[in-house]
């Protein structure tokens, strides 16, 4: 049976989630797509609540490294079930101070076949943030060839781009645009994607929910954990969703599944079903 | 004597092989019929990559074959098979990103592992890890400024480093953006990229109002040129400089490597009285019709560096033709045009193998031998007089007059 990880809004929230299930929190200045604390904070964070997950997945620059070995030494010290990690650097360093930290491979748009997550596994780390980008049967061959504990997204907004531009605020530069908005979207073909700079960069996330609540029956027994994000779903939507993962089976997913639509109108798929297309060509020569 | 870096271009197929290793490649990079992050480029069939590397090594050249895709659990199943028959055929390297490519390629093949961009390594612990693992050389992710790669070089002093130094530039980290997988369903990362990067949208505000400017907004980078910083590179000792642009025409190719290749034989032979030669950075900006900056390299990365006033992509005209064939005896050219051209055109001709020569067309005979006075149809193969010996592959471009260079 799957565990549930949230990805928190606000500080707030956390002790809630992690009472029952697992929440997975940002270190300010060294993660995107989750919400961000500073590392002082987090230790305190650490000493009052079990199930803690942290976040470390930007891409770490030469002038980083210092105090990211600095950071990885303070993680290992304290309470938490595992770190998220992007950069190879983190791997490296870990090994190298030989830290007690849970690593989870967590490359986002890259951890997609069983083969790599071995290769990880063989170099200590423990489980793995699938991709949003594959199918639920490439999940569950992935799950039948592999020891490593998998991490799998099924509902929540998903990030879909991450640069180390600052789109939005060098395109108000541009044309001298002075504005106070708090957020912004891009809008084309009647779709809305949310976008915001932070500091590293701009981030974009998709424009629907992900909705794998009926999936979460097949995957249940599969995944270690199922992660949730509450990226842009307010409090109380956000607990009713966790109640519903909580509690669904076959006999009341249908009315679930509907709860779901009343509360959101853009619940979508994703690539569960649906493989994504890479030869747009004929394939008209091997030999 | 400073040691001269590998001048690397891309190769979108067999011609622009052979085209940017005669033009001054030191070694061309390309992509087999899988596995390689240009699904929609022509790529090379496997007889087609051995034609390839023999051509090169011919040349005491080197051909390396990308395998950079984001493996799935069917692709990482075939993967092996594929990398024996590289191994068979004899190419110099495989460019990877997937750790399990590097590790199979090092235990089950003699093949010789460089990281791919793809894996957009940016720090000297993640080069260290990739080079304990075998990785002989790390293509840098294009985010990184000449102090990163210092950093990385003084750490790792062994490590080839590999950069990019001209052509377009992901908007997005690479590997980080799958925009294309969501709003195309074609996949960013196994070679199926539609650009969405390049796509127009309207910007709203926190009350969902669309902000109103002369254009909207789009994440559309400049291009990349590092004409201008070669120096610093070659001193940072930077052991590989590559071009992007595998879907680029055979004329863009030799025009790019052409120029690199001079200016970094001009700097590492004549060091002391190199000058910048601003000539060259107009030769390109001609033949590529779109702007281009250092980008990451001074470590700011602003409002300069992206399209945000519209651009124009107008279709290069300056390409003329390409030389197949001449006779040496009678000062007979045989053209395949490219562009429209006429009798009385002035013509600059560029080679490997000669200096540009200027020439003014003044007689043009179809396969028939009847005279015409306009080339219009694309590939139409007519001949020409020309006094200087030529040579297959050397191209005819608008001449580009002495006033226009000095815009």
């Amino acid at each position: 049976m799957s565990k549930i990880i949230v990805i928190p809004n606000n500080k707030n929230d956390i002790e809630q989630i992690s009472s029952s299930n697992f929440a997975l929190i940002g270190i300010e200045g060294y993660s995107v797509n989750t919400f961000n604390i500073k590392l002082d904070e987090i230790e305190k964070i650490c000493q009052n609540n079990n199930n803690i997950f942290l976040s470390l997945n930007k891409n770490i620059l030469n002038s980083e490294l210092v105090d990211l070995e600095k950071i990885l030494l303070k993680i290992s010290s304290l309470n938490i079930e595992g770190l998220f990690y992007y950069d190879v650097a983190v791997v490296s360093i870990v090994r190298r101070l030989n830290l007690k930290i849970n690593l989870i491979w967590s490359a986002e748009h890259l951890t997609t076949n069983y083969f790599t997550i071995n290769y990880w596994s063989n170099y200590g780390v423990d489980s793995v943030f699938i991709s949003n980008e594959i199918t639920k049967n490439e999940i569950l061959e992935i799950s039948n060839n592999t020891k490593s504990k998998l991490i799998v997204q099924l509902f929540g907004y998903i990030p879909m781009y991450v640069s180390k531009r600052h789109a939005i605020k060098n395109y108000l530069n541009y044309f001298d645009l002075n504005l106070n908005s708090t957020k912004y979207s891009l809008y084309k073909e009647e779709k809305k994607y949310s976008i915001f700079d932070n500091q590293d960069g701009t981030v974009i996330y998709s424009n629907f929910i992900l909705n794998g609540l009926r999936e979460y029956l097949q995957l249940k027994d599969k995944v270690e954990y199922i992660l949730i994000n509450g990226y842009e779903i307010n409090d109380k939507k956000l607990f009713d969703v966790i109640n519903m993962f909580k509690d669904v089976q076959e006999s009341n997913i249908d009315i679930y599944e509907e709860k779901l639509n009343k509360m959101f109108s853009n619940l979508e798929k994703g690539f569960l079903y649906e493989e994504s297309i890479y030869k747009v060509k004929k394939d008209d020569k091997k030999a | 004597m400073i040691k001269k870096p590998e001048l690397l271009a891309p190769a979108g197929d067999i011609e622009r092989l052979k085209v940017a290793l005669l033009y001054g490649a030191d070694a061309v990079y390309c992509g087999g019929y899988d596995f390689g992050l240009r699904a929609n480029a022509s790529n090379f069939s496997l007889n087609e990559l051995k034609e390839g590397t023999q051509f090169a090594h011919s040349l005491n050249k080197k051909v390396y074959v990308t395998v950079n895709i984001v493996l799935h659990n069917k692709e990482a199943k075939e993967v092996l098979n594929y990398l024996k028959q590289l191994d068979e055929i004899g190419v110099d390297a495989i460019i990877v990103s997937d750790p399990y490519i590097v590790d199979i390629a090092l235990k089950y093949t003699r093949l010789v592992v460089h990281l791919s961009t793809q894996q957009s390594t940016m720090n000297y612990e993640a080069c260290k890890f990739f080079s304990e693992q075998g990785v002989k050389r790390i293509v840098l992710a294009r985010e990184c400024s000449m102090q990163d790669i210092k950093s990385i070089r003084d750490h790792l002093p062994n490590l080839e480093l590999e950069t990019f130094i001209h052509g377009a530039m992901c908007a997005g980290i690479s590997g980080r953006c799958v925009l294309s997988n969501y709003l195309t369903k074609r996949d960013a990362n196994r070679g199926g990229c539609s650009q969405i990067c390049r796509w127009n949208f309207k910007l709203l505000d926190d009350e969902d109002i669309p902000i109103e400017t002369e254009k909207d907004f789009t994440l559309c980078s400049k291009d990349l040129s590092l004409l201008s910083c070669i120096p610093e590179l070659i001193n940072l000792g930077v052991a590989s400089f590559k071009i992007e642009g595998r879907m680029r025409s055979i004329y863009y190719i030799a025009t790019v490597v052409s120029i690199y290749r001079k200016v970094i034989d001009e700097y590492c032979n004549h060091k002391e009285s190199y000058e910048y030669n601003k000539e060259y950075e107009k030769v390109l900006r001609r033949c590529a019709n779109r702007d281009s900056v250092v980008q990451f390299f001074n470590g700011v990365n602003d409002e300069t560096c992206s399209y945000y006033n519209g651009r124009e992509e107008i279709s290069n005209q300056d390409f003329i033709g390409v030389v197949l064939d001449y006779d040496e005896k009678n000062h007979i050219a045989t053209i395949e045009q490219r562009n429209y051209f006429k009798k009385g055109d002035q013509v600059e001709i560029f080679s490997p193998f000669h200096e540009t020569i200027k020439i003014t067309v003044d007689k043009i005979l179809d396969t028939d031998g009847n005279e015409i006075e306009i080339v219009r149809h694309p590939k139409q193969i007519v001949k020409i007089n020309v006094n200087s010996k030529l040579y297959k592959y050397d191209f005819l471009r608008v001449a580009i007059v002495d006033n226009e260079l000095k815009k």
